[in-house]
């Protein structure tokens, strides 16, 4: 899988939770919303987000986000 | 993680009873709104899945709960107040920063003059004295009672939105004998610490490295804080997780020979990602946090007490009992349950 095809994913998914537009801006998430988050990550991407994993700099923008995919699913 | 297996080393413990207690006044959700909590009442279902919890009336404290549900375990036992050797209750909310909680109960339960004492491990604290109790057993003593209580209501910050809703008061309680089957009572127990998470949640003030004084209750620092909620939701489930997976593997067990997981409650959501994430089914786990919320250490033999009384148990069944908690601390317990206890609870 590549950045080309997580980066769009990560993406919808977000935008159930926030207010999506450049990749690189800082995301707006309450508790609940990282959560779930998490969750749906888990479910589309088949891994499982550990505890160490949940810090400001995977979950911070869609990019982030999509860099920290995109590391789980080649491990 | 050290698996302690009683029986493997020749002298097998059981549970000879149990009880619980939980204080009268029901406190809903709409309760909490009406005394200013910062989110409304189906918000609060919605991020935890608790609707309603136990506070304790203004002259109580943890150790008259911690001493009812001792009393109601030794009931249960058949065991009298002087048949027991040393009373051991699991708390983070003493009556007083000392002497220790377990000091009031015993006078209370009359217990004589048997060792007492407090364990503190947060939400794990019932594992923790059931790991103490089984060991003193194994080295000796006839009957321990190990208890765990907590007062939460009054370390709770009413306006905080991340912690208001989640807490409850309440205690349970065991009482631990020495057994004449292997295949039976407390068949596995182990536990472990991991100080990383000494910070995620913590009650900042009344402890010697801050005490309570006027700048502290400015800050409102008496109360329990949670930082990195999310965070602390994924380390709940890995710590009962982890927990988990080392003891039955330790036994050569799979989720699939347990009966109920009987797991610590901190938040409905925690129990579902748990369950997913091991591939129990639903209707395994056992669930009380709707009507009583996260009462710390009481939380597993709360749990416990309701599912042998509920009349789902059978003779043999395995119950795996899980906690993880502040500090970060967790623990499992592998119980096989014995006709005698069942008829404890008139099963």
């Amino acid at each position: 899988m590549t950045q080309n095809d997580v980066l769009p994913a990560v993406r919808d998914l977000v935008a159930d939770y926030a207010e999506v537009g450049d990749d690189a801006a800082p995301l707006d998430l309450d508790s609940l919303s990282l959560i779930q988050l998490t969750e749906d990550l888990e479910d589309r991407f088949g891994f499982v987000v550990a505890a160490d994993d949940l810090v400001p700099a995977h979950f911070d923008s869609v990019a982030a986000i999509a860099a920290f995919v995109q590391g789980k699913v080649q491990r | 993680m050290r698996v302690l297996r009683p029986a493997a080393l020749g002298r097998p413990v059981r549970l000879a009873g149990v009880g619980a207690y939980l204080p009268e006044r029901v406190v809903t959700n709409a309760d909490l709104v009406a005394a200013g909590a910062p989110l409304d009442a189906d918000e609060m279902v919605r991020l935890s899945g608790i609707r309603e919890r136990r506070f304790v009336a203004p002259d109580q404290a943890t150790s008259d709960l911690a001493a009812e549900a001792g009393r109601r375990a030794l009931a249960a036992a058949g065991v009298s107040p002087d048949a027991v050797d040393r009373l051991l209750v699991g708390t983070v909310s003493p009556d007083h920063p000392s002497p220790g909680a377990a000091c009031r109960v015993q006078t209370l339960l009359g217990l004589g003059t048997v060792p007492s004492m407090d364990l503190t491990a947060a939400c794990s604290s019932f594992l923790y004295a059931l790991d103490a109790a089984a060991r003193a057993v194994m080295t000796g003593d006839e009957a321990v009672l190990a208890v765990a209580a907590d007062v939460r209501s009054r370390f709770v910050d009413p306006t905080d939105r991340a912690t208001c809703a989640l807490f409850g008061d309440g205690a349970g309680a065991a009482v631990v004998t020495p057994h004449e089957d292997a295949e039976s009572g407390l068949l596995a127990i182990g536990l472990l610490a991991d100080g990383k998470g000494y910070d995620a949640v913590k009650m900042p003030a009344g402890g010697s490295r801050r005490p309570i004084d006027g700048d502290a209750l400015a800050e409102r620092a008496q109360y329990v804080e949670m930082h990195s909620g999310p965070q602390v939701y994924l380390a709940a489930v890995e710590g009962m997780l982890g927990t988990a997976k080392t003891l039955l593997e330790a036994v050569d067990l799979t989720f699939d020979d347990i009966a109920y997981v009987v797991p610590h409650q901190p938040n409905k959501r925690i129990l579902d990602r748990m369950g997913r994430l091991a591939g129990i089914p639903d209707e395994k786990v056992v669930k009380v946090i709707e009507t009583v919320g996260n009462i710390s250490g009481a939380t597993v033999p709360v749990a416990l007490d309701h599912v042998l009384r509920s009349g789902a148990v059978r003779a043999g069944d395995r119950l795996l009992l899980l906690a993880a908690g502040a500090g970060y601390t967790a623990g499992a317990a592998l119980l096989r349950v014995d006709e005698a206890l069942l008829a404890t609870v008139g099963r």
